[in-house]
């Protein structure tokens, strides 16, 4: 029994049982009141009715955070339907900002009806709505509820934050022209070295400081050539590495595919992503707009997962990538992964590893929650982690690999630019910058 | 309006029981009446969604247990009917609050009110006719009355829940 019947139900029983105990008529009289009612409602119980549903959405494929307007047209083919509640079942994520996801009304026969309010959705993709129509009785103790499911498709895409062009120096490049030095004399705008002057030789390219210091001789600058390469984005989505409370690392480390994705592919870079997580999927590499839509789908419906198999990045598929290129992997990193990373240096891959980091911003809200007391143990387990993270880095980084320790309430591509300089003075300081 | 309507029946009851308590020295159901009454008020006023039900179950036991005090059935009807009144439109208030639009409002508002004025008015006429005959049947008679009456309710709203 319904529970909005169970009240009058549960009364009358009340009355009539007091009325059997203490054998008085009037508390079998005053239930008479009650009986209408209950009659009443069953008197104009719904029947059966011939409902339609048609629902649009005013985008398919949207960024986090950007309204959504859906309206749901209901039409009626039987007779008058009293009173029709329509609730539009909103899937976890999904928030609704402007009108109302549930509707009452009173349809006529062949007549339509159409709701409209707007959503807000986080990231992911969502693929059918469920619409619930209930009919029923004015006084709502009879009603029948008819589930409707309608195929329609919402890709909500992650944020894409803007990101200035990342110079990377993968050892391999390809051959058309692009913003990557290639290591290769040729036309480009970038000093390379000097050489002989050869026939053919431009007399602009004569460098006349050093053909002064030698007689009969002559010297040409060489320029290095300037080409795109082949990025790939590799994307941790271990459920290992998160851990449950750590849902916002994982959404930071989609932020930060998509934007690194959106910035390699601007430079003009053939560019393919690798979700490794609970399965594989993979972005085949490619080149401009079209690529850029593609990998931000796959990354919207990028979940964190678990699998035995891929328990470590042991099982990395890297061939999936052409060789000596570059590859940069968004990780918060397993202490056993540096060896993975390090083979991956070994076999000639340039290896950037983007490593977000929430220490900071945990710490912050354990003192938000725990107050004074705790402040010291938080400091020590804060220390202790950032010692471990940094000696994890520090691994990494002395295996040629850049690491971008990316502490999630500073810029990304701030962050990416400091490491770049840093390791730049590095190689400077071991005499290998380009 | 709806919500002013409830209003004036929850305090149409709440003045009815009290009334009927206080005129029969039982301070005791005076104050729970009151109270109950306050308590409904306060809650409709604050839009609590599901201050109706208890108040109305309340009233309805309050009634009844004057009716085993010999009190007039006319009176404990009227109290019945504007508690099972308050109650349903209380329902209908927070119900129709997504409509649609404030024409659709009204018409349901409408049709509903009519039909609840027509519903009491039934429950009503029989509590008349029957307050103003002296009946007597003995107690089996009775119990086997109640019975068929609530097999038949549960056989009802089982077939159409």
């Amino acid at each position: 029994m319904k529970n909005r019947l169970l009240i009058p139900v549960s009364l009358l029983l009340c009355l009539l049982l007091l009325g059997l105990l203490s054998l008085h008529g009037s508390v079998f009289v005053i239930s008479f009141p009650l009986l209408a009612y209950i009659g009443g409602a069953l008197w104009f119980a719904p029947k059966e009715t011939e409902l339609s549903i048609r629902r649009e959405m005013s985008h398919e494929s949207v960024f986090t955070g950007t309204p959504v307007t859906i309206r749901v047209n209901i039409h009626n083919g039987g007779e008058t339907v009293e009173e029709i509640t329509l609730t539009d079942v909103l899937p976890e994520g999904v928030a609704v900002i402007e009108g109302s996801n549930e509707l009452i009304t009173t349809m006529q026969p062949n007549t339509d009806q159409e709701q409209i309010y707007s959503i807000r959705a986080s990231r992911g993709v969502y693929t059918s709505a469920h619409t619930i129509i209930k009919t029923g009785e004015s006084f709502d103790l009879f009603w029948k509820e008819h589930h409707h499911t309608t195929e329609s498709r919402l890709c909500v895409k992650p944020l894409v934050p803007a990101m200035k062009s990342i110079p990377v120096r993968p050892p391999k490049t390809r051959s058309f022209a692009g913003p990557i030095p290639a290591q290769q004399g040729g036309a480009g705008v970038h000093f390379y070295t000097i050489r002989n002057y050869q026939p053919g030789d431009s007399q602009r390219h004569i460098n006349w400081r050093i053909t002064a210091r030698h007689t009969h001789e002559l010297f040409t600058n060489t320029y290095q050539m300037e080409r795109i390469a082949d990025i790939g984005l590799i994307l941790d989505a271990r459920w290992s590495v998160y851990h449950d409370a750590r849902t916002m690392l994982f959404e930071h480390a989609i932020t930060a595919v998509a934007a690194l994705a959106s910035a390699f592919i601007h430079d003009g870079n053939r560019v393919g992503l690798l979700i490794y997580g609970g399965t594989i999927q993979n972005v085949f590499p490619g080149y401009g707009k079209m690529q850029r839509e593609r990998i931000l789908k796959a990354l919207a419906k990028a979940e964190k997962g678990h699998n035995y198999a891929m328990k470590n990045l042991e099982h990395l598929p890297v061939r999936l990538f052409p060789a000596r290129s570059q590859i940069v992997m968004v990780s918060p990193l397993a202490e056993d992964d540096i060896a993975v990373l390090t083979q991956l240096r070994a076999k000639g891959y340039a290896v950037m590893l983007v490593c977000p980091n929430v220490l900071h911003t945990d710490a912050q809200k354990i003192y938000g929650r725990k107050g004074d007391i705790h402040r010291r143990s938080v400091e020590y387990a804060c220390r202790l982690t950032h010692v471990e993270q940094s000696l994890l880095l520090r691994k990494a980084r002395r295996a040629g690999i850049l690491v971008v320790n990316w502490y999630i309430d500073k810029s990304l591509d701030h962050t990416i630019q400091e490491a770049m300089l840093r390791q730049c003075m590095f190689q400077r300081f071991q005499g290998e910058c380009v | 309006m709806i919500r002013i309507i409830v209003l004036i029946c929850v305090a149409l009851s709440t003045f009815l029981v009290t009334g009927v308590s206080v005129r029969g020295d039982r301070w005791f159901l005076t104050v729970v009446s009151l109270s109950t009454g306050i308590f409904w008020v306060c809650g409709e006023l604050r839009d609590i969604k599901h201050i109706a039900a208890p108040g109305m179950a309340s009233m309805i036991l309050l009634s009844a247990l004057l009716g085993v005090y010999d009190t007039t059935p006319i009176l404990l009807a009227c109290v019945v009917i504007l508690a099972l009144s308050a109650w349903d439109l209380s329902r209908l208030h927070h119900r129709i609050q997504h409509a649609i639009s404030n024409d659709i409002r009204l018409i349901i508002e409408r049709k509903h009110l009519l039909r609840l004025l027509l519903v009491d008015c039934i429950g009503f006429v029989p509590v008349l006719v029957f307050s103003e005959i002296q009946f007597h049947i003995n107690f089996i008679v009775f119990f086997v009355l109640a019975t068929v009456t609530l097999v038949a309710i549960f056989m009802v709203t089982k077939l159409t829940g």
